[in-house]
């Protein structure tokens, strides 16, 4: 649902924002996904969990949980979603990006 | 919550890079995609609803 909702919600999306997403899968995993649901953005594998560590993001029952950041153009994180409803994160991130440079 | 805290990432801290293979095996390094705005969302497994 959030990843179908990026896929949506892309089109109108600023040309300099790039829409990426992490799991704890492996790259055919990622394949499969991306191509069952149209996903044209990057789908990373993160099989062993070491980025979802690394970026604090808790895992439950073996999978990361849902977070998001939102990173600006100079690798600084502007925003963080602690809690992220999957039906509106894309709108709720494009808003964002009107006050993010 | 010095650079080698694991937790608490915050607005105003650089975001970790990384490189880690997309969907058709092709790296993707955070650091590569500097000068544009990166949306990471993190989500729980490729396989379920998401």
């Amino acid at each position: 649902m959030e990843a179908r909702a990026f896929r949506d919600e892309g089109p109108k999306y600023p040309k300099d924002v790039a829409v990426v997403g992490i799991s704890k899968d492996t790259v055919e995993a990622q394949e499969k996904f991306a191509k069952k649901n149209g996903l044209s953005f990057p789908l990373l594998a993160d099989a062993n969990g070491e980025v979802i560590r690394r970026y604090g993001v808790d895992l439950a029952f073996g999978v990361a949980k849902r977070k998001s950041f939102l990173v600006d153009s100079k690798g600084t994180i502007a925003k963080v979603y602690e809690t992220v409803v999957p039906s509106k994160h894309a709108a709720e991130v494009l808003k964002d990006l009107e006050t993010v440079r | 919550m010095g650079l080698f805290s694991n937790d608490d990432l915050k607005p105003g801290d650089p975001a970790p890079d990384f490189d880690l293979k997309d969907q058709a095996g092709k790296t993707v390094r955070l650091s590569g995609l500097r000068g544009k705005r990166v949306v990471l969302f993190f989500y729980p497994k490729a396989d379920t609803p998401g």
